[in-house]
């Protein structure tokens, strides 16, 4: 028992039917013992599956790679991926390199050399059309190419940078432009869902136009956290949560956004 | 802000090491070519390479990219 009762857990208003059993390998590979944690970790998946108190029916746990919720505190605890809890690079396990703090706020890059190498292969791992990228920025400071993800390789792009305003790409150097350069906190959501829509989403709301260029090549290059692999910038960004999968509606999004926004809150650490 | 200076043999003796529980140094070069790594680095670094606390600290001096 990982300190949940099967018959009287509460997380958040939400009485749980018991510890799902993908929390339960993820807490315990991850090592993580506080109750209100473990707690939010359970409700986090349970809405990822569909069978949560934000998410009732959608199945997104299905079609997402990687999920990563910086739970713990440290670079350990930080450095599973949720989806496949094992300490490998093919589950997608995180490698820290550099100046990354880890706290109970998720991890945060110095700016001058911290990532997290994901050893996710974009033209490997993902579908060309139909790709979805989230970060959870918990810093409103803006600066010039700053990335809290990337990956990129000379005109095949995939990344969210925040400059003088914000940028997403995923798969070709036509953009979304986030129009939002003054907040690059909250909840950044990028999504292309066939080969000519990609869109931005800002706390689930589209942000900027859908860009209807098509892609033919995804990055060969592993996605980096904090960083843009094969570029020099690196964030100092507070991020509080990533994730990689499957490119999702604008109503789906916004679902996303509702249960990853009940999570940081259930750790209080919501932006 | 400052970071440490490395010469060239103490960077590549930083390759692939872990400076704390499941976190790697990263040596890299500023604008000037120099080897540096980060005060965190520096801060959390265990004891085997207790030797980085007593590296000189110069101003960071990035390499200038102008894609965003």
């Amino acid at each position: 028992m990982l300190g949940i009762s099967t018959t009287n857990a509460r997380v958040g208003g939400f009485r749980s039917k018991g510890l799902d059993a993908n929390a339960a390998a993820f807490i315990a590979a991850a090592g993580i013992t506080d109750t209100t944690q473990k707690s939010a970790i359970n409700r986090l998946v349970k809405n990822y599956k569909g069978i949560g108190d934000l998410n009732s029916t959608i199945d997104f746990w299905t079609n997402s790679i990687a999920i990563y919720p910086y739970v713990g505190g440290t670079a350990t605890s930080h450095k599973f991926n949720l989806r496949n809890p094992l300490d490998t690079d093919a589950a997608f396990r995180i490698v820290w390199s550099g100046g990354v703090t880890h706290n109970a706020n998720g991890i945060t890059g110095n700016g001058t050399n911290g990532f997290g190498d994901t050893f996710i292969v974009p033209s490997v791992n993902m579908s060309i059309n139909g790709i979805g990228a989230t970060s959870y920025d918990r810093t409103n400071t803006v600066g010039l190419g700053r990335y809290t993800f990337g990956a990129f390789q000379t005109g095949i792009v995939m990344w969210h940078s925040y400059a003088d305003t914000q940028f997403g790409y995923l798969g070709s150097l036509a953009n979304v432009s986030f129009n939002d350069s003054a907040t690059p906190k909250g909840f950044k959501s990028l999504q292309r869902t066939a080969s000519n829509v990609l869109k931005g989403f800002s706390n689930g709301v589209q942000v900027g136009t859908t860009v209807a260029t098509t892609i033919t090549n995804l990055p060969t290059n592993k996605i980096q956290i904090l960083a843009a692999n094969g570029l020099a910038f690196y964030s100092d960004h507070n991020l509080g949560f990533n994730s990689f999968g499957i490119g999702m509606s604008d109503a789906n999004a916004l679902i996303q956004y509702n249960f990853i926004q009940a999570f940081q809150t259930d750790l209080g650490r919501q932006v | 802000m400052k970071v440490g200076l490395l010469k060239i043999e103490q960077k590549n003796s930083l390759l692939n090491k872990e400076f704390s529980e499941d976190s790697f140094f990263n040596p890299i070069q500023d604008i000037n070519g120099k080897w540096i790594i980060s005060v965190q680095e520096i801060n959390q670094a265990n004891e085997l390479f207790a030797w980085v606390k007593d590296l000189p600290l110069i101003d960071y001096l990035p390499i200038e990219t102008t894609i965003k």
